[in-house]
């Protein structure tokens, strides 16, 4: 193979390569962003596990334990 | 499980771990500092005869810092953030106190042994992966202790949601753990060289030429990504949320952000090895995942940003938010840059060049050290139940360093684009204009300013050194733990 068919062959795959990255990437975010707004999980209330981290304070999410 | 009335948090290992990132902080910079000294004024080298060469000194420089200083600092804080964001003791397993505690001093004697291991000039000769066999070996049982540890601690916590700073320690973690084992498959020459000499330290790489340099450079840039990157952003997502009071601007982004980084990070090695003789997909894929990168990274960025949104004045009357916003703004910085070198016609100017060094220094200058650093004054007045000792000496501190690193990568950025168009310079018969020394002659004035960007940044090291001693010894005792902002004598 020639070095200008090898040089095509590397744009495509560049171009390609991060067009499938971006797909991935913008529908894991809608899948979060969907999860969210229909009130199947409240992702933001979990930026409480750092404001309230005494070990006295009640667990935000308690663990089932046996 | 018990009821956790009497229970305390237990920092009596992140005391350990807290001392000993100082400690290597100090060695690894001071020797960094007189590595940027010699390379502007070479006479420096003869002073200790083999000992004090540039070729031994400066493994021992990316080792101290990296694996002695911030490695150190990211355990440490682990074991803090860990237990607080898992509710959970130590205190309440005696098993994994040991483990925590052996997997503190193994650590120590490692680093200890590799200051004079690669002092005595044993060295794989693999950038990053210097350290020899029997330390590689010491090296894995420490890191194991400290996955034990941290999945110990996870299934003893009483929070069921596991925060999104333990997701990023998890991974480093568990890429360190992979990249370093593979990267350092050696066999040691003495089980093979019969009657021959052959020293029990020495070992040979399992892999060679160009497999070799694939397999290293997958490991070098991941070092950057799971020991310089991911654990650091864990620090940030609990530090600066805790230390401002603030909650994290969107926890959404912060888990978006988590997944790109994870997946684009182990595909960008490949540029370190464009215009080499790996395969040029592989160079291509580099490259573009390299690029991709851009987009987790300043995710993670821009939500740290945004999560001082309406507390912008915390900014001028706390150095310790400032040393983390600044923290963060270099890692945009960076996060911006390296994408930007690994542009095959911008890497035709940069690979080789002092704009390289230039770039890993505002990474781990401004974004790693101003982060562990910051971290390391957060948990003092809790690990030790004082105030701050002086917060005019944080403030000062914060200005050298940051006067520090900005003379150090404006003249690498210079020095580096200078050198790269005098390498490629010709005249109309093809001919090289310049040669190699006529470099070197015009570099001369900026590789003094970076030594001087380098002593600026240790001098203000040194006086988080002795804030911190200071803290732990004279700093006015607390009777309760501050909620969120830092305690600290003016």
């Amino acid at each position: 193979m020639d070095q200008e068919t090898l040089m095509t062959i590397a744009g495509y795959g560049k171009f390609f390569i991060i067009l499938f990255i971006f797909v991935l990437f913008y529908s894991y975010a809608y899948s979060i962003y969907k999860r969210d707004k229909t009130g199947e999980r409240d992702f933001e209330k979990y930026s409480n596990l750092v404001l309230d981290d005494s070990l006295d304070s009640a667990p935000l999410e308690k663990r089932e334990t046996k | 499980m018990q009821s956790n009335a009497q229970i305390e948090y237990d920092y009596s290992v992140v005391r350990l771990f807290t001392f000993a990132t100082i400690l290597f902080g100090i060695i690894g910079m001071s020797v960094g500092v007189i590595i940027a000294l010699q390379l502007a004024f070479p006479e420096l080298s003869n002073l200790l005869g083999e000992y004090g060469t540039f070729g031994r000194l400066r493994p021992l420089h990316t080792n101290g810092v990296a694996f002695g200083f911030t490695v150190g600092g990211i355990i440490g804080t682990w074991y803090y953030v860990g237990q607080r964001t898992l509710k959970m003791s130590l205190s309440e397993s005696p098993f994994l106190m040991k483990v925590a505690k052996w997997n503190f001093w193994l650590y120590f004697i490692t680093i200890l042994l590799a200051v004079v291991t690669l002092g005595m000039g044993y060295s794989t000769s693999k950038e990053y992966a210097q350290l020899e066999w029997p330390l590689d070996v010491l090296v894995v049982i420490w890191w194991v202790l400290w996955g034990v540890a941290m999945f110990g601690m996870i299934g003893m916590r009483r929070e069921r949601a596991i925060y999104v700073s333990t997701w990023y320690y998890m991974s480093s973690w568990l890429a360190v753990a992979m990249l370093y084992i593979f990267n350092n498959m050696e066999v040691p020459t003495f089980l093979f060289s019969g009657d021959a000499p052959s020293s029990i330290m020495h070992s040979v790489s399992m892999y060679a030429g160009t497999n070799d340099a694939l397999v290293q450079w997958w490991y070098g840039h991941n070092a950057v990504a799971f020991v310089f990157t991911t654990p650091i952003i864990g620090m940030i997502y609990y530090f600066l949320p805790k230390e401002s009071g603030q909650n994290v601007f969107s926890y959404k982004l912060s888990v978006l952000a988590f997944w790109g980084l994870m997946f684009v990070y182990l595909w960008a090695g490949g540029h370190h090895l464009l215009y080499s003789t790996v395969p040029d997909w592989m160079q291509t894929m580099g490259s573009a995942m390299s690029i991709v990168l851009i987009l987790p990274s300043w995710g993670s960025a821009i939500n740290m940003l945004l999560t001082m949104k309406g507390e912008w004045q915390q900014l001028q009357t706390s150095p310790l938010i400032k040393f983390m916003i600044l923290a963060s703004t270099f890692y945009m910085l960076s996060t911006i840059e390296g994408p930007i070198q690994a542009i095959k016609s911008v890497n035709a100017i940069a690979h080789f060049t002092d704009w390289i060094p230039g770039h890993v220094h505002d990474g781990t200058l401004g974004w790693v050290g101003f982060m562990i650093m910051a971290s390391l004054y957060h948990m003092a007045p809790r690990i030790y139940k004082r105030e701050l000792y002086s917060k005019s000496l944080m403030d000062t501190q914060f200005w050298i360093q940051t006067t520090g690193i900005v003379l150090y990568f404006t003249s690498m950025w210079i020095a580096g684009i200078t050198q790269g168009m005098m390498w490629r310079a010709y005249d109309e018969y093809g001919s090289l204009l310049y040669s190699f020394i006529d470099t070197v002659e015009v570099l001369h004035p900026y590789y003094t300013l970076r030594a001087v960007g380098g002593t600026f940044y240790l001098i203000g090291f040194l006086m988080f050194a002795y804030n911190m001693f200071k803290t732990a010894t004279a700093g006015r005792v607390l009777d309760k733990e501050p909620a969120n902002a830092s305690p600290m004598a003016s």
